[in-house]
């Protein structure tokens, strides 16, 4: 089969790989019908996340249909439509049985590699390095999914892939983001990155009774969108914005009751933090940089609630650890536990409450991903998200943005801002287990 | 019965190496005191070497009075560091490579014009007779600090699991189930004719860097729901011991299983070296034994990525894999289900880069133009 495959910084490609089997008795083979870039990824792209090897087949938001499953797996038959969650969970362990399926004890068979790093180790991933496992990802025509009988969420109406595909990791990221802030009615919620998680975050916290959202970002189309699609009430761009003064003036100098840092560790900066991120990037004296985070913290109200669900894979410089205690911030992560909101997303999906399908702007062939990495990771063409279509043959050139944005230009260098998910976390998970 | 023959794992310790280690004491503190006075033979040669270079230089025929300066310092290096750490063989053995540095500037200095030869033939006669002095005592002192690092490796782990303790120790109780996550252990086998569930003394299997290692144990003591003891027999070469303990868990929910393990390799320099080197495997190997323990039971599986595909890797990557994880390892191959592995997709044998040759039926559209030949790596791939 084809899959996408990573070898190095800003080197993937499409390599003629053997086809996945059935391995343990609770997998199955599912051939995939869509397959996103997620932010995330941009970060393997970069380099930025370690243990990563030459020939790792990349990709962690997948859907598409059953081809063979294991003795094991008495939930799912052949030709079953699903969508599969980023991360890999047991259904068993003490996690899973609190509902904290991205905390799997069992799934990550690298888990001391990943103890070596932060100390404990959280579920496999598909597709995002060894620290969490080494599986093989889904930007690819076919993939084996470990633990099938408890991840996958069987689609059986008419939805369309790109209405559903999302539930695989950013639009649950999104809505636990959102979640975490424990929004109470009136509040003021702050959102740093309008890329896709960032514009899920600001549909779920509308859902979830914010009064007022404020995106920010330096992206106008971005920017636009979250007005536009997401239903943001205002919009800051931070190049041309000071964004503290902006919140103050809009809270009466209180803050936002809760922020969202939906950037990661990539973040970008104008001024001298940015500077000073990316000196202490280059001598290696930081692994992630965390100018967004200081940000929210800096602007959160006192008592308020910081929420990351931006990935963060090592370590950030010159944490405002005083902010943090002396404003008495929450602070709030973790990877996506993806099964808990599986079901109750996909109501309101078919209920028509959420379409979670404007935020593609790109389709492409799976022959297509090395060309696909780059035009996402410099936001050329406007691009907010890319679907890749493993069914589909080559379809030439780079095509068919919609989404209102027509051909646009390519824009912006930097690789920054509007990150999703994938591996990494500050904090805690607050064990806020509903649902 | 089991018990009749058997002391604590510590008293047959002690009886077993009660004379040997009288000696190892008495080695051991010689060859620190020797290396003591080899480390102040180097400050002494060293201060000589700085302060009187020019003498010195010329009593032994080297007349660069800079040269033998620095020589001195390193003298007074290796003596410094031998005086500060007495039992590290590393610091006696740079005195080796010192005297070997010195036979070399004597051996060139003979090819000078102007050189002293019996004056150089004296000083080449001492330095050899120090560096035997050197190499002996290096040896010594390795020797000695080899074999305390061959006592016993004691290790202590635990893990919790969200069974009974009941279940769990029946589980463990029958011997037989241990390869199925202990990836090292091949096969363990009763050996006194009883069930499974009730045989005392085993036959242990285990594939090892040099081969096949093989042992029997008996299990000493065995009280259900709680506690399983085992040792290995006397007479095998691989004295160990160990203790599998089942007790009520954290939270309230479950089992905390805590594996105790006590073993010393096989005698010889060899082993002890390599088990020196090693010394920080066993509690790795042992963590992801319990860990795959825990799968196994929880999950009915071992989570894996052994077998799955992935795009060309360079050889060095596929050396790397597998040399690096033990976790790689997918154990029982006869588990429920598992026998299923249908290797074929891996091999030589499927998609030699046609592209459409999935064991599928392919989409409405064949994957075009992907004929070009390319190789196809899979994870693990080893048979």
């Amino acid at each position: 089969m084809k899959a996408n495959c990573w070898y190095g910084s800003t080197d993937v490609r499409v390599e003629e790989v053997a086809d996945p089997h059935i391995i343990n008795p609770r997998d199955a083979i599912v051939r995939i019908t869509s397959s996103a870039i997620c932010g995330s990824d941009l970060h393997l792209y970069d380099g930025y996340i370690p243990t990563m090897q030459q020939g790792d087949i990349l990709g962690h938001e997948f859907m598409g249909e059953v081809m063979e499953v294991g003795p094991g797996v008495k939930n799912l038959k052949v030709g079953d439509r699903v969508v599969v969650p980023f991360p890999i969970a047991c259904g068993a362990c003490f996690f899973c049985k609190r509902n904290l399926w991205s905390l799997c004890e069992n799934s990550n068979p690298n888990a001391v590699l990943a103890e070596k790093l932060w100390g404990r180790s959280p579920c496999g991933i598909f597709g995002y390095s060894h620290l969490v496992g080494g599986y093989a990802g889904g930007q690819a025509e076919y993939a084996r999914v470990p633990f099938a009988d408890v991840g996958p969420i069987k689609i059986e109406d008419g939805l369309s892939d790109e209405q559903v595909l999302f539930l695989s990791d950013i639009l649950p990221t999104g809505y636990m983001a959102a979640e975490n802030c424990r929004i109470q009615p009136g509040d003021t919620v702050a959102v740093w990155g309008c890329g896709p998680v960032g514009q899920f975050s600001i549909v779920s916290a509308k859902l979830l009774g914010a009064e007022r959202v404020i995106a920010i970002d330096r992206f106008e189309e971005r920017l636009r969108m979250a007005r536009e699609r997401a239903g943001a009430d205002l919009t800051l761009n931070y190049s041309t914005t000071d964004i503290n003064e902006v919140l103050d003036d809009l809270t009466g100098g209180r803050g936002p009751d809760a922020c969202i840092d939906a950037v990661g560790m990539e973040a970008h900066l104008p001024g001298v933090w940015g500077l000073y991120d990316r000196a202490k990037k280059a001598m290696r004296l930081e692994s992630d940089r965390g100018g967004a985070l200081r940000q929210a913290i800096q602007a959160c109200r006192n008592g308020g609630v910081v929420s990351v669900p931006g990935v963060y894979g090592g370590l950030i410089d010159s944490m405002p650890m005083g902010a943090f205690v002396n404003k008495a911030l929450t602070l709030v992560s973790g990877q996506t536990h993806v099964h808990r909101y599986l079901r109750p997303l996909l109501e309101r999906i078919q209920k028509g409450e959420l379409d979670p399908s404007f935020i593609v702007t790109h389709r492409l062939a799976l022959d297509e991903a090395p060309q696909a990495y780059e035009i996402f990771k410099h936001k050329q063409q406007e691009c907010v998200k890319v679907v890749l279509k493993p069914g589909e043959r080559t379809a030439g050139r780079s095509t068919l943005g919609d989404g209102g944005n027509g051909a646009g230009s390519a824009r912006g260098n930097g690789n920054d801002g509007a990150t999703e998910r994938g591996v990494g976390s500050v904090g805690a998970d607050a064990g806020t287990t509903r649902h | 019965m089991a018990n009749t023959d058997g002391h604590s794992w510590d008293e047959r310790r002690r009886q077993q190496s009660g004379e040997r280690s009288a000696e190892q004491r008495s080695t051991n503190s010689d060859a620190v005191r020797l290396a003591r006075a080899l480390g102040w033979f180097s400050i002494g040669l060293g201060v000589a070497e700085i302060a009187a270079s020019r003498g010195l230089g010329t009593l032994v025929g080297i007349q660069r009075p800079w040269t033998v300066r620095a020589l001195g310092l390193r003298e007074l290096a290796a003596g410094a560091a031998i005086l500060t750490r007495p039992r590290e063989p590393a610091f006696l053995w740079s005195r080796v490579a010192g005297d070997a540095m010195d036979l070399a500037l004597l051996g060139a200095a003979f090819g000078a014009r102007d050189a002293h030869r019996l004056r150089l033939t004296a000083a080449l006669g001492s330095v050899g007779a120090v560096t035997a002095v050197d190499v002996l005592a290096s040896r010594r002192l390795s020797a000695a600090v080899m074999g305390q690092h061959a006592a016993p490796v004691e290790i202590s782990l635990s893990v919790g699991i969200d069974r009974s303790a009941d279940e769990l120790y029946r589980f463990w109780r029958d011997m037989t189930n241990l390869p199925r996550f202990m990836s090292s252990v091949r096969e363990v086998r009763p050996l006194d004719g009883l069930p499974p569930e009730q045989a005392r003394r085993w036959h242990w299997t285990a594939t090892a860097p040099a081969g096949l290692l093989q042992w029997e144990s008996e299990i000493i003591e065995e009280r259900p729901a709680e506690l399983i003891s085992w040792r290995s027999r006397s007479g095998t070469p691989l004295a160990s011991e160990g203790t599998v303990h089942f007790s009520a868990a954290l939270n309230g929910a479950g089992t905390l299983v805590r594996l105790r393990t006590r073993y010393t390799g096989a005698s010889g320099a060899a082993t002890a070296t390599v088990a020196r080197l090693l010394r920080q495997l066993p509690r790795q190997q042992m963590k992801a034994e319990l860990r795959r323990f825990k799968q196994l039971i929880e999950t009915g599986e071992i989570a894996t990525i052994d077998g799955q595909p992935a795009g060309p890797r360079s050889p060095m990557v596929r050396w790397f894999q597998r040399v690096i994880p033990a976790t790689r390892k997918t154990p029982a191959p006869d588990d429920a289900g598992l026998g299923l592995h249908p290797r074929a997709g891996t091999g030589t044998g499927t998609g030699t880069g046609t592209g459409s040759a999935s064991r599928w039926q392919k989409p409405s559209i064949p994957a075009g133009g992907a004929g070009a030949e390319r190789s196809i790596s899979t994870e693990g791939a080893q048979s």
